[in-house]
Order: structure tokens, then C-alpha cells, then sequence
């Protein structure tokens, strides 16, 4: 058997195997999370869908912090132009285009991990790097409705920078094309927020404490390289964009949302205890801890593994600094123990292997490289089975009724107000969700096709100043922030009279209650309210004779 | 400079130990609420009671019975067992760093370049002891103390620096291990970890290696002890282990799988995201050095496992995050001294850096050969400066107390005096109520406030020592699922568990000395009581009085604050008709 296929370049070439490897678990994978997607056209979660709807309203001419109100930096709007211009050109839905996009982003990170893999790491630590882009690409699969968050996105675009920075320290010779492309999509993904910043240093200082140097050798070819300049360019640039913003843009965001924030961010704030240990949050960092344990076991050998792991547990502090509790908000660091974990187990069947047949980690891989892809491929196709049975039998929705061809699970747009909406809104109609969170404006207002009847996209705003109110003092500062709740209910009179919105979804507590003071019932005079209470929402639906503009 | 680093090692500990004895004899009664009441289970034990049959608690038979030597020294000296304890913590630091200083010394030349580790580790205990030291003595720093020199064991093992080592060392490592390891099950998971990396450090596995590096005598004498102790508790006291390991180990399991849901709320938990950003951040500057030093990888491991034991604790209490913050500030310590010796001469080679090294590492030879050449001088330092660490601590601590701030610890019976603001809250109403050695039963969800005030006043606590196994039980209740076949068998377990429990507080309140007071937690606490009919019984036999509050101001500004989770909730209170 050996002396039939001994002769075969696969057999004879470790690196020739590992390039199969690679580009066998890239396309395997994507592969899968293609059927995934295509089977899901309206899936998306609540953040993802805000950021798109922003960049919808991008496209269609509007000014950030101006036609839109959201305290997010604008980049990752930006960023979702490309999905949302590729679906008005393909005539797909949004959601659609916005996860094929993040699918492109799997790919290309991991390719581009997968090529500093191949060309530019130690070839006998070919079988647990290429475990680690096993994991880069498996944690994804593991995000449900956090599935395009920017913290997966700060993964997938970081990843290839860290792997590149590693290769540069090991001394691996990296040509100035690709360094300035990794730098590149590294910057993104750190701009993408500013608590970013901290993995990035974390991994840096790693780098710099692991790999001895002179620093006059450290300083030339390791830190003012290409990769750091292009990134750092970037965020130069997009600091820099700010500048050449409107003056209304400015003032609203810097002048207003950004201060507004920073003195009642708070108000979603929950405990250590919440954070770390409630059961449904504890598992991640059960996880992290597992793939620490393991990197330790083997980073003497495997250096990388201590890599990630540093990246992994860098993600705790940001997660932590936040202090909501959010789920999404771990994303690095559950990324970063499914990618350890990976490396881990890699390196923990490698080392049992060398110990039982004697086989050299090199000599391992070809037929390392068959059973993972033949076990990876029966897997996602068993797996890809399933998925579309589920799908299959399920409850299904004409996306005809959007203007869309095809169908989507009902279950991925199904919420308590997706029939209300329905039944009284055609696609494009402006509807507006007043609550304090948002969800459950988001995603069906992004689903369904319809567009937001106000330039406030949720009035997280309002509980922001209510608890500057509540805790804060009386100094001028306050005074001015707390001046705009009046702008605000102004500003939604303003919308909900010029746009007409179909419906309107008023949350009973606390947005009526910010609003109350401000006589907003006023608004509502050629509305008729249609539910009293939906999960704690009323419902108004304007009456017919209200819909001429006179 | 390998001897100037054991010199100087050995009096930073020695001027540690000194300050601590200085601060402990002062706060002659401070104590965290944990081991205060082992102290006092412990008591109950010497008094012949048998753990989880006399009285209940969720701590191990090995926990309450090691807490026990306190107390015998108590009793053979009259001094306060919270003393006596904290100051066995001390010497048991100074012990283990003897043994860790005879491992290093006695192990060659790979265990003499360890020396330069010596004062890194020094540090990270003190620094660690002293950043936590409102959690002195807690279980989580004992296991560190007891588990330290079996770590460096296992360390000189795997890297074959152990030859020439004598085996009584290694023994009595192995015996202390096995002591940390079965201070709390959740510990055991420690000795399965090192031994994994251990094994990796190994490299290309061999049997060779396995025989002559990785089955060294300590590992033996840990698991070979681990045994004997089990076996010695199981055949002198089956029931004990029985109940320990059945309805005990399921309320433990079961506080594990209930989160208190209060606990989502802002400020309902410790806020100790310092501890955990330390962690994070000393972890990644360790993990450098990790690659290349197993001691760094040892401790890196056991950081990641106290990190793991804090995310299982679910209450996230600063005393619980000790082992993960104690040892990543070991690794960190140990990689930091890694640091600087290659800097020296990679870093800044013929630079000014290098040339301060220089310089620092003359005059530190200069005075190392100074004092060795004058003996006295050596002998007066180590025997003196400790001395003086101790009088001065005292000295400061006792500047600013005012005299009505002590009282004598003669009405208890023992030598010594007491601080009023180390007394913890309701002393005054403990103190007016009671006497010493008076049954008092203080039922709240939390250890606190009924520990550490009924082991600082001498009192007694009843057959629930404190009434943690409320809340599982009542959960349990309310949300077991009967088709679940291991449910059924653990909630069958539990109710007669349950059961047992209830008649044993009604017995205590009908016996001849029943409780002198009783504090019931208002909320859960009571109605679960009450729904058991003990709260009509005490309404029946003792006198109402005042309801009493940890919120009160008094209260707040007479004592040290304390941790809590959830809400701070008020005590009825009852004393007893005469």
C-alpha cells in the first residue's frame, strides 16, 4: 500500500499535503457555511441589522448622526456599503448580501492566514497551525444571531495580521504587498472599536517579550514595518475623515451622542457575577480556560499556541471594561479558546501519534490531511443534512411579499410583531419602533424590507439621559445634555409628521414614560392604536384619511 | 549573586513574617467569615461532634479537621483560636518556603540556577498576601501555601534536577499536596492539570523519561497519601463520609447549577474586575517566558485553573479569585526576573541599562561579601530586622486606636484583647444577649454576618452552622424535573436529607440549653424556616426583639465593611423567654 502511493507528491511533500489541507478546509467549510447562509436568507441578528439599515440610509444619500441616530462609530456602516450596494444591484435581500459578505471575509481571512501558515512558520508545526485556521473558521459556525457582530469581524480581519506579526518576529521574510494588505484589513478591524486597541497591544507586547532582539534590530525590522505603518495609516485616515464631516454631523455625534454616552453608558450595566459566572455566559470562559491549560501544555513546542492564547485572554478585559454582560461582547475571546482548543487537540493527537507509531510530526501530515478532510466534509454534509430537513419541514415565508424571489424559514423572522407588520405595511413603508433597546426594532424592520419612519433607529438615547439625570449632578454639562430630550420628542414629532409612518410601535415602559412629559400623545392624533400591549409595546396604525400629504 | 539572592529572600520573608505577627497580634480577633467558622466546626469537633451528623456545613472532612489544631493549641494555651490561627498561617509560610529554599539548595546545578527565582517568588507571596490581606487564612490561600512546594518538586522532576535530592523532602511535599488537594474536591483537578503539562515538558515521550522524570517521589507520595487519608476517614467515620459525599456534595453541585439570579443586577456581586484584568494582563506578559520555563508554565496553569474555580463559584467573592490572582502574580514575577537577566545582555548591550545592571549587581556583591564576612552582622540582620518589622507594625497599627476601642478577652476566658471595629455586625446585640459559649443561631444566606462574630465572641452555632443549604433545597424544589432518573435519586436523597435537618433544629430548639438568640435572615431564609414550622415554635418560646439591619448606620460605621451577594437583607431577632 505505502509503495503505491509512496511515489505520489502528496506523500512525498509535507508541504504539498498541508496545501491541500488548507484549501481542502477552507472550501469544506465555506462550504458549508454557504448552504448555511443560502438556507437562511433573512437571518441576522439585532446589531447586524441596525448597522445595515445605517448603511442602507448611507447609500441612499443620508448623513450619519444626522438622517440616522446611533452612538456606534460609523466605520462598520461603512464597511456595510458592500452588502448593502451589492444587494440594491442584485435586487437580493440585504441580509443576504450581508452574510455572503461576512462568508467572503471567513474566506479571506483564513486564506491569507493559511498562505503565512504554508510559506512563512516552521513546517513542523504545519498540523496545529492549520488546526488553528480549522478554528479561525469553526467559531464562526457557533454565533447564531450574533453571526456579523464586530467583534467576529475584528477576529477575521485581525487574525492574519497576528499570524503575519508572529511570522515577522520568527524572522520569516514578508514581501511589502502583503504586509501592507494585512496591515490594511488589521486597521479596520481594530477601528472598528476602540476597545480593539487593547488586544492589539496585548499581542505586541507578547511578541515583543517572546522573541529576543537588539533594538536597533528591534525597532527597524519588526516594529516600523510595513504591516504596523499600513494599519496605522488607516487609523490615521479614518481619524482623520472626521475632520472633513459635516459641522451638523460633528456636533451631533462629538457634541452630543459621544459625551451623552460616556456619562450614562452605565445604565445597562450589570455584575462581575452576571458577566462571568451566570450559566449562560460561563461556558465561554470555561472554554478559554480549557484552551489555556492546553496551549500551556504545548506552547514550548508550538509557539504560536501561546499566541492565540494571549489573543484569546485579551478579549476577558474588553468584555469585562464594557460590564453589560452582552454575549456578543465575548466573541474574541470564545473565538480565540475555539481556535486554542483547536490548536490544542492538534497538537495533544499529534504528540499521541509520534508517541505510538513514531511518526515525526512532518510525516504525520498526508495522512493527517485525509482523515480531517474526509471527517470535516462527512460531517458538514451530515450536519448540512439536517440543517435543510429542519429547513424543509418548517413553516416557510414567501420573500415575494418583500419583492424578493425564494423563501426563508419563518422562524428567522418570527417575532411578535412580524405579523402586525404584515399585515398592515408593504415593504418600503416607513414604520418606527420607539424603545429603549434595539431590538425589537431590529432586525425585522431590516427583514421585511421597510424602512425606518425616523431618523432616531431606537431611543437607547432617552435612557441615557434619564440616568444622567437620576445619578449626575447639576453642572452646565448636565444641563446641556439633558436639554435634548426635549430636541429628541421634538425630533420624533418632526418624523413621525412628515413621514407618515404606517406603524408605530411605542414601548409602554420606559420610552412612553421619557416622552410622556414632552405630551407626545399628541403625535399619535391620526393614528389608531390597534394593540395595548405586545411583549409591552402599544401598536398605533395610521388612519387612511391621515395619508395624503396636503 | 545566588547566594545574595537566598540571603536576601530569606529576610524579605523573615521582615513579611515579622510584619504579620506585628499586625495579627494586634487584631487579635480579625479573621475572614470563612475560616472563622471552620474554626468554629472545628470546635464542635474537638467537643466530640462529627461532622455533617452533629452539624452541617459544606467544607470537607479533611478542611474541618485540619482546622482543629487552633484549636487544640487554643485550649492548651488560652489564647484566641483566631490568634492561634493566623499566626500558624504565618509560620506555615515561613515552613514552606524553608522547604522550597532545601529543594532548591539541594538540587544541584540545575536547582542552584533556581536561586535567581528565589526572590520573584518571595515577592509574589507577599505581594499577593498583602494585596488580599482582608482574606487571610482563607482555604484558597492555604491551598497555595500547601500545593507551592510540590509545584517546584514537580518542576525540578520533569527537568531531571532531582538526583542527588534527599527523599524526605519530596515526601513531605507530596504529603502537603495531598492535604491542598483534598481541602476542596474542586481542587483535585489541580494535580490532573500539572501532570498533563508535566508530561508535555517532557518533550518526545519515552518510557525512560516516564520512569526517571516523570514518576518522581513526590507524585507518588501525593496520590499514595490522597489514598491513605481517604481511606483512614472512611473506615474511622463511614457515615460522615457518606453524608459528605452524598446529600452534601449534592447541595454543592446543586448550588453550582442554580445561579441566584439576583447576582444580574449592577452591584449585586463583588466588583473585583481588578483581580481579573491582573490576571489577563500579568498572564500575557508570563506567557513569553511560559514557552521556555516549565516553573512559569506551572504556575500560568495553576492562574488558569483559579480562574476556572472562579467562574464555578458563581458568587465571584474576592477570597475565591486568591489562587488565580497568587499565581499569576508568581508567573509574573518569575517571567519578569527572566526579563531582566536577557535584557542585560541582549537588550541593551554596552548601553546604559547594561551598565546600571553592572553597577547594581557590584554593589550587591560588595554587600553580601560585607555581611558574610562579618557574621554577627548576618545573624543581628536576619534575627533583627523581623523583630523590628514586628514592633513597628504593631506600633501603627495600635497609634490611632482609641482606648475605649479595646476590650480584654478575659470574659471569653482568654488571654489577650480585641479591637471593637474588628468585631464583626450585631456584636452589640450578641454581646448583650449572650454569654460566652451560649447557643446562637445567626440563619443567613451567607456566611456573613453570623461569621466571624459567633467564633470572635465565643459562641456556639447550632446543628446548621449556617444555613446554606436553604436556598438549593427550596430551588430544587421549585424546579426539579421528576423524569430525570439522577434528579429523582438526588431529590429523594435531599428530602430526607431535608427532613433530618428539620428535626434536628426543632430538637435544638426544645433541649434543655436551646439557642440564647436567633437571628433569621428576613426573605427566603425565613420562609423557608417558616414553612418548615421552626419559625412558630421560636415565636412560641422566645421574645421579639428589635429587628436588626446590616444597613443600619451605626452598624456601618462601627464595623469593617463586608462582601455580600445580592441584596442586604434585615434579621428578625429572638431571644430566648426566661
Amino acid at each position: 500500500m505505502q509503495g503505491r502511493f509512496s511515489s505520489k507528491p502528496f506523500f512525498q511533500s509535507p508541504a504539498f499535503a498541508a496545501k491541500i489541507c488548507a484549501i481542502g478546509l477552507i472550501a469544506v467549510l465555506s462550504l458549508r457555511m454557504l448552504i448555511s447562509v443560502w438556507l437562511h436568507p433573512l437571518r441576522i441578528g439585532w446589531d447586524p441589522a441596525l448597522h445595515l439599515q445605517c448603511a442602507q440610509l448611507i447609500v441612499a444619500g443620508g448623513l450619519p448622526y444626522v438622517d440616522m441616530f446611533d452612538v456606534n462609530p460609523p466605520l462598520i456602516w461603512y464597511l456595510d456599503t458592500v452588502p448593502a450596494i451589492t444587494a440594491s444591484l442584485l435586487n437580493m435581500p440585504v441580509t443576504l448580501a450581508f452574510n455572503l459578505f461576512m462568508l467572503a471575509l471567513m474566506m479571506l481571512s483564513a486564506s491569507l492566514c493559511a498562505l503565512i501558515v504554508l510559506n512563512k512558520l516552521p513546517k513542523s508545526d504545519l498540523i496545529v497551525n492549520l488546526a488553528l485556521i480549522f478554528g479561525l473558521l469553526y467559531f464562526n459556525f457557533f454565533l447564531g444571531f450574533d453571526f456579523g457582530q464586530r467583534e467576529q469581524i475584528f477576529v477575521l480581519l485581525y487574525a492574519p495580521f497576528m499570524f503575519l506579526r508572529f511570522a515577522r518576529y520568527q524572522g520569516a521574510v514578508v514581501g511589502r504587498r502583503e504586509a501592507v494588505l494585512v496591515g490594511l484589513l488589521a486597521g479596520v478591524g481594530i477601528c472598528l472599536k476602540h476597545y480593539f486597541l487593547f488586544n492589539a497591544v496585548c499581542i505586541e507586547l507578547f511578541l515583543l517579550f517572546h522573541f529576543k532582539s537588539h533594538l536597533k534590530e528591534l525597532l527597524r525590522n519588526r516594529i516600523f514595518v510595513a504591516e504596523n505603518w499600513a494599519a496605522f495609516t488607516f487609523a490615521l485616515i479614518y481619524l482623520a475623515h472626521f475632520l472633513f464631516l459635516p459641522q451638523i454631523v460633528k456636533d451631533n455625534y462629538f457634541g452630543f451622542l459621544v459625551p451623552a454616552f460616556a456619562r450614562g453608558y452605565q445604565f445597562w450595566d450589570t455584575s462581575l457575577a452576571a458577566s462571568l459566572a451566570a450559566p449562560d455566559k460561563r461556558t465561554v470562559f470555561l472554554l478559554l480556560a480549557g484552551g489555556l491549560i492546553l496551549a500551556l501544555s504545548y506552547c514550548r513546542r508550538y509557539q504560536l499556541l501561546a499566541c492565540v492564547a494571549a489573543f484569546a485572554l485579551s478579549g476577558v478585559v474588553p468584555y469585562l471594561m464594557q460590564f453589560k454582560g452582552w454575549n456578543y461582547q465575548d466573541i474574541p475571546a470564545f473565538a480565540g479558546a475555539v481556535i486554542l482548543l483547536c490548536g490544542g487537540a492538534a497538537a495533544l493527537i499529534s504528540s499521541v501519534i509520534q508517541f505510538a507509531f513514531k511518526l515525526r510530526s512532518e510525516q504525520q501530515l498526508p495522512i493527517v490531511t485525509i482523515i480531517t478532510l474526509l471527517l470535516t466534509a462527512g460531517l458538514s454534509c451530515a450536519s448540512a443534512a439536517e440543517e435543510f430537513h429542519q429547513v424543509e419541514t418548517n413553516t416557510k415565508f414567501d420573500m415575494e411579499r418583500i419583492g424578493y424571489s425564494g423563501n426563508s424559514p419563518w422562524a428567522d423572522i418570527d417575532s411578535p410583531f412580524t405579523k402586525i407588520m404584515l399585515d398592515n405595511a408593504k415593504f418600503s413603508d416607513p414604520v418606527i419602533f420607539i424603545s429603549n433597546a434595539v431590538a425589537p426594532g431590529f432586525p425585522p424592520l431590516t427583514q421585511l424590507r421597510m424602512t425606518p419612519g425616523s431618523r432616531h433607529l431606537h431611543c437607547c438615547i432617552l435612557s441615557v439621559l434619564q440616568y444622567i439625570q437620576d445619578v449626575s449632578d447639576s453642572s452646565p454639562e448636565c444641563t446641556r445634555l439633558l436639554s435634548y430630550q426635549q430636541k429628541i420628542a421634538d425630533q420624533y414629532a418632526e418624523d413621525i409628521a412628515k413621514n407618515k409612518p404606517v406603524l408605530i410601535f411605542m414601548q409602554n415602559a420606559p420610552s412612553a414614560e421619557y416622552l410622556a412629559p414632552f405630551a407626545f400623545d399628541k403625535n399619535f392624533k391620526n393614528y389608531k392604536k390597534i394593540e395595548e400591549d405586545i411583549v409591552g409595546f402599544s401598536v398605533y396604525k395610521l388612519q387612511p384619511s391621515a395619508k395624503v400629504v396636503p | 549573586m545566588k547566594k545574595l539572592c537566598l540571603f536576601f529572600s530569606c529576610l524579605l520573608l523573615l521582615c513579611w513574617s515579622g510584619s504579620l505577627c506585628g499586625y495579627f497580634s494586634t487584631h487579635q480577633i480579625l479573621i475572614a467569615a470563612e475560616p472563622a467558622m471552620h474554626i468554629s466546626c472545628a470546635n464542635l469537633i474537638v467537643e466530640g461532634a462529627m461532622p455533617y451528623i452533629d452539624f452541617v456545613d459544606n467544607a470537607t472532612p479533611v478542611l474541618l479537621y485540619l482546622f482543629t489544631l487552633p484549636v487544640l493549641l487554643s485550649k492548651l494555651c488560652f489564647l484566641h483560636p483566631i490568634l492561634i490561627f493566623n499566626l500558624l498561617i504565618v509560620l506555615l509560610t515561613i515552613v514552606v518556603f524553608a522547604l522550597i529554599t532545601a529543594a532548591v539548595k539541594q538540587s544541584g546545578s540545575k536547582g542552584l540556577s533556581l536561586l535567581f527565582y528565589l526572590p520573584a517568588l518571595t515577592l509574589s507571596v507577599i505581594t499577593s498576601q498583602l494585596y488580599l490581606i482582608d482574606e487571610y487564612g482563607q482555604e484558597s490561600m492555604v491551598f497555595m501555601l500547601l500545593f507551592l512546594p510540590y509545584l517546584l518538586e514537580r518542576y525540578l522532576s520533569s527537568t531531571g534536577a532531582h538526583k542527588t535530592s534527599p527523599a524526605w523532602r519530596k515526601i513531605f511535599a507530596g504529603v502537603l499536596a495531598a492535604l491542598a488537594l483534598l481541602l476542596n474536591p474542586i481542587y483535585l483537578l489541580a494535580v490532573l492539570v500539572v501532570e498533563i503539562v508535566c508530561l508535555t515538558a517532557l518533550g518526545e515521550v519515552t518510557l525512560f523519561k516516564i520512569r526517571h522524570r516523570y514518576l518522581g517521589l513526590e507524585l507518588l507520595a501525593c496520590l499514595g497519601s490522597m489514598l491513605a487519608i481517604v481511606a483512614i476517614l472512611y473506615l474511622s467515620a463511614p457515615l460522615m463520609v457518606s453524608t459528605y459525599l452524598g446529600p452534601i456534595t449534592n447541595l454543592n453541585l446543586l448550588s453550582y447549577d442554580y445561579f441566584y439570579d439576583n447576582l444580574g443586577f449592577v452591584g449585586k456581586s463583588p466588583d473585583r474586575r481588578d483581580l481579573v484584568y491582573a490576571f489577563v494582563v500579568f498572564f500575557i506578559m508570563a506567557l513569553p517566558a511560559a514557552g521556555r520555563c516549565l516553573l512559569v508554565r506551572l504556575m500560568c496553569t495553576m492562574a488558569a485553573l483559579g480562574f476556572t474555580w472562579l467562574v464555578c463559584s458563581g458568587t465571584l467573592y474576592t477570597h475565591q479569585a486568591f489562587i488565580m490572582t497568587a499565581f499569576v502574580i508568581s508567573a509574573f514575577y518569575l517571567a519578569l526576573a527572566r526579563y531582566l537577566r536577557s535584557m542585560r545582555s541582549v537588550l541593551f548591550e554596552g548601553q546604559l541599562f547594561a551598565q546600571l545592571f553592572a553597577k547594581g549587581e557590584n554593589l550587591s556583591r560588595q554587600i553580601y561579601l560585607w555581611q558574610e564576612s562579618k557574621p554577627l552582622v548576618r545573624t543581628s540582620l536576619l534575627a533583627g530586622l523581623p523583630v523590628l518589622c514586628f514592633v513597628t507594625i504593631n506600633y501603627f497599627c495600635l497609634k490611632n486606636i482609641a482606648a475605649d476601642q479595646f476590650f480584654s478577652l478575659a470574659n471569653i476566658n482568654y488571654y489577650g484583647f480585641g479591637l471593637k471595629p474588628d468585631l464583626s455586625f450585631f456584636s452589640d446585640t450578641v454581646e448583650k444577649n449572650t454569654e460566652p459559649k451560649d447557643l446562637v443561631w445567626i440563619f443567613s444566606s451567607q456566611v456573613r454576618p453570623g461569621f466571624p462574630l459567633i467564633t470572635q465572641l465565643r459562641r456556639r452555632p447550632g446543628y446548621l452552622v449556617w444555613a446554606f443549604p436553604l436556598h438549593p433545597l427550596k430551588i430544587l424544589h421549585e424546579r426539579s424535573t421528576p423524569e430525570q432518573a439522577l434528579r429523582l435519586t438526588q431529590l429523594a436523597q435531599l428530602t430526607q436529607f431535608e427532613a433530618g435537618m428539620i428535626d434536628h433544629l426543632r430538637s435544638e430548639l426544645n433541649s434543655v440549653r436551646p439557642p440564647r438568640l436567633i437571628l433569621i435572615e428576613d426573605g427566603e431564609i425565613w420562609d423557608s424556616l417558616k414553612a418548615a414550622g421552626i419559625c412558630t415554635i421560636i415565636e412560641g418560646q422566645y421574645d421579639n426583639l428589635e429587628p436588626l439591619t446590616p444597613l443600619n448606620g451605626d452598624e456601618i460605621a462601627l464595623h469593617r465593611p463586608y462582601e455580600y451577594v445580592g441584596h442586604r437583607l434585615g434579621f428578625s431577632a429572638y431571644k430566648l423567654k426566661k
